[in-house]
């Protein structure tokens, strides 16, 4: 196993994606922490401070922006990557907005999602 | 009965060297060279954004000869193509896509108004001219750049829609290549249903979002 001590947080009301997540992560050292929606997600990462935040936008109760904005108050530096099946021209606007690491649509390549993080981890200093 | 037609808008991120390069071409001159801070990552991204694009576009199963095509600081001058032929050879991956789809069929229509285009271009030199500057003096800059762009971005966007809908023809579907800066979409939404063609938009790896 790569040693990594980066800590990520995957915010996503899908189940199924957390966990594949999960399974691509973990084997390479990433320490994986999930929540299914944006309440639990903002608790999680005051609790554990993740390195990179894994984020949907269109979720149940606080959407992703929403989300992200109580994130910011209180963790301006946090990285951020959006994963999402939903977007337009204004949410992109409020994500760049927000400093955003990188905003990727759903569906998406598990090898592009993989670089991006370690890129992020990388920027971060913490990958490898 | 009033059918609201369809468009396609994708939203875009230009590093400092393409956008130096398209303003640069509204000048006609070919001496001049613009700042260049890209690395060899950010073009690796930029790329991977563009060839997603262009999957999606084709994914979108809109025929080639129905769409036009109206791009971000392309000004109406009669030489749309011809700019954009140059911009494809200087390595723009957006008008190497471009140019992909109009050798499929597809038409191009000159977008912004040069004026403003040239008031934007001098907007983002005077930005530009700072790189080499202190960090707080390039902040400085950044902001002011900012605070006049928002402006200017307002006229832009509004001779934009005005041009979108008085140029597009009978059963075609306008695609539209956009900064993620413009808000364009705002002037659009009661004559267009908007569908977006997002890949992915590498924010941190283009470094500043520039009006273009």
């Amino acid at each position: 196993m790569t040693v990594n001590k980066t800590k990520i947080l995957i915010i996503d009301d899908e189940e199924d994606l957390c966990l594949l997540f999960k399974n691509i992560l973990k084997p390479e050292g990433y320490t994986v922490f999930t929540a299914q929606n944006g309440y639990d997600g903002i608790k999680i990462n005051q609790k554990r401070d993740p390195d990179i935040i894994l984020l949907d936008l269109k979720m149940p109760g606080i959407n992703g922006i929403e989300t992200l904005r109580r994130i910011r108050k209180k963790d301006p530096g946090v990285i951020v990557i959006i994963i999402t099946g939903y977007g337009d021209a204004a949410t992109i606007r409020d994500a760049a907005d927000l400093n955003v690491y990188e905003y990727m649509a759903k569906p998406f390549n598990n090898e592009t999602v993989m670089m991006t993080i370690k890129d992020a981890a990388a920027s971060k200093g913490k990958d490898e | 009965m009033n059918n609201i037609r369809s468009l396609i808008y994708v939203p875009v991120l230009h590093t400092q060297k393409e956008s130096g390069e398209i303003l640069l071409s509204l000048k006609g001159d070919e001496s001049e060279k613009p700042a260049d801070a890209s690395s060899a990552e950010q073009e690796k991204s930029v790329k991977e954004m563009w060839d997603g694009i262009y999957e999606k576009i084709q994914n979108t199963h809109v025929s080639y000869p129905t769409m036009r095509i109206y791009q971000d600081a392309m000004p109406v001058c009669g030489r749309e193509k011809e700019i954009a032929e140059t911009l494809a050879q200087k390595a723009s991956r957006n008008h190497r896509l471009i140019m992909d789809l109009l050798k499929n069929g597809a038409s191009l229509e000159g977008t912004e108004d040069p004026n403003l285009l040239i008031e934007e271009y001098d907007n983002l030199s005077r930005l530009i001219g700072k790189a080499g500057a202190s960090v707080q003096s390039y902040r400085d800059a950044l902001n002011q750049y900012r605070e006049k762009g928002a402006k200017l971005m307002k006229q832009r966007d509004a001779f934009i829609s005005e041009r979108i809908k008085s140029t597009l023809k009978e059963g075609e579907t306008p695609l539209v290549f956009m900064g993620v800066r413009h808000e364009l979409e705002k002037l659009l939404q009661g004559a267009f249903v908007i569908n977006y063609i997002i890949y992915r938009l590498p924010f941190k790896k283009v470094k500043d979002i520039y009006n273009v």
